[in-house]
């Protein structure tokens, strides 16, 4: 169990370090992928809604105390739903079929990224659809390709 | 009847629990202008700054070489500047003695190094290593060579997170500095800030400087901001809009300087 929490802890640390280190050179046009919401799907997956809701608020909360994030409270609060219904998917990669399995894991990428957008561009005078279409859609693509990648070629296992 | 209700928790925990850490993310959210919430924001900020130390070594290393360049150039142009300015501060005071004027300009500033520009797009924030045992405290003036940056919002004892100017609340006072008109400037987007409800019979050129009012708290009066790039109707036709060009670029910015003193400000 303690074994568990510290590999997840230098897995959290790594997802941290990329996100600030190699994500900078990643981005085109203000948009940019979220490796933290990644390890956050994955967890989930891997172990239940329980340990992805409790995972993603944790380490959204870190995120948020130590300065990457906005507004504090915000990437909790994404990342705690993210990893919620992430853990819809635990034990179904071979259950569903995989268009219907991806789609899921799409639409939860999409639904962290829109709260995450309409909630850091309240004081601006952005239209939900500029928000939408500028931020939402592209950031939500460029990191789904990441997470397909991740899922389908590294051999994570259902525990 | 308890029984039925343990029960029925029991079933439902997983939601009950999601319920739970959705409500305290809200309620954490809702508290983010609590000075409280702020300062243990500083305070977790410091405890894992080392996780900014690989960025900061890599940003060091990659720009050495630029940033030795750009000091030797920037060295030689100070120099010349600084025997031009020797001779204008001596003029400067013989006529300030001549009409009587009391120079009270003058900033106690602390230099600081960007630790973080934030991980979001919108770069809200830059995290910089500086705190409270350095004199900081929030609501200062943040500002670099070319012109302000922002100001401290959270204060730890050694980091301090900065809301900057592309921050869309972000507002700031500002002056024009040829027309004199004030307006507050704003974010706009892609790269620009724009001041808005300036009235149409006002004439401002582009290139004109748009400079720090001083009717602020945490900004003295003349701090350079930018420049105005155009100047389009307002929605209405009513007003006119400038569009501004900031001096600073955020994205390349390494170093910063916080203002500490507010108290001696100079008001145009």
């Amino acid at each position: 169990m303690l074994q568990k929490v510290i590999v997840l802890f230098c897995f959290s640390l790594l997802a941290i370090l990329v996100q600030l280190l190699f994500v900078p050179w990643m981005t085109i046009r203000n948009i940019r992928p979220d490796f933290i919401l990644l390890l956050v799907l994955i967890v989930g997956r891997l172990k239940g809604r329980i340990v992805g809701q409790l995972y993603g608020f944790s380490i959204g909360l870190l995120v948020d105390a130590i300065g990457m994030g906005s507004f504090l409270g915000l990437s909790a609060l994404t990342k705690t739903i993210s990893g919620f219904f992430s853990g819809y998917l635990k034990n179904q990669k071979g259950r569903l079929n995989l268009f219907s399995y991806y789609a899921i894991a799409i639409i939860i990428i999409f639904a962290h990224f829109v709260i995450f957008y309409l909630v850091n561009f309240k004081g601006a005078e952005f239209t939900t659809y500029h928000i939408i279409l500028r931020y939402v859609i592209p950031a939500s693509i460029y990191t789904s390709v990441f997470y397909i990648l991740i899922d389908h070629f590294l051999p994570l296992g259902s525990e | 009847m308890l029984k039925k209700f343990f029960g029925l928790i029991f079933d439902f925990y997983e939601y009950l629990l999601l319920f739970i850490l959705v409500a305290l993310s809200f309620t954490v959210l809702l508290m983010n202008e609590v000075p409280q919430v702020r300062a243990i924001q500083g305070d977790i900020a410091d405890i894992f700054s080392f996780i900014h130390y690989p960025n900061m070594w890599i940003n060091q290393l990659s720009n050495l070489v630029k940033e030795n360049q750009r000091l030797k150039e920037d060295n030689l142009r100070l120099s010349l500047l600084n025997a031009e300015m020797k001779e204008s501060y001596i003029e400067n005071q013989r006529l300030r003695g001549m009409l009587n004027f009391v120079d009270s300009t003058h900033f106690d500033i602390v230099p600081a190094r960007v630790m973080n520009r934030g991980t979001t797009p919108v770069f809200n924030s830059i995290l910089i290593d500086v705190g409270s045992s350095h004199g900081i405290g929030p609501n200062m003036a943040v500002i670099s060579t070319e012109g302000v940056i922002g100001k401290t919002v959270s204060v730890g004892s050694s980091t301090t997170l900065a809301q900057i100017f592309t921050d869309v609340n972000f507002r700031i006072s500002v002056k024009f500095q040829t027309s004199r008109v004030l307006g507050i400037m704003q974010w706009h987007f892609e790269g620009l800030a724009e001041v808005r409800e300036i009235p149409k019979t006002v004439i401002i050129h582009p290139g004109e400087k748009v400079i720090t009012s001083g009717y602020s708290d945490i900004y003295p009066a003349g701090l350079l901001f930018g420049e105005v790039l155009d100047l389009e109707p307002s929605g209405d036709g009513l007003y006119q809009v400038a569009v501004i060009q900031p001096y600073v670029d955020i994205n390349t910015i390494e170093e910063v300087f916080i203002i500490l003193s507010r108290k001696c400000y100079k008001k145009l």
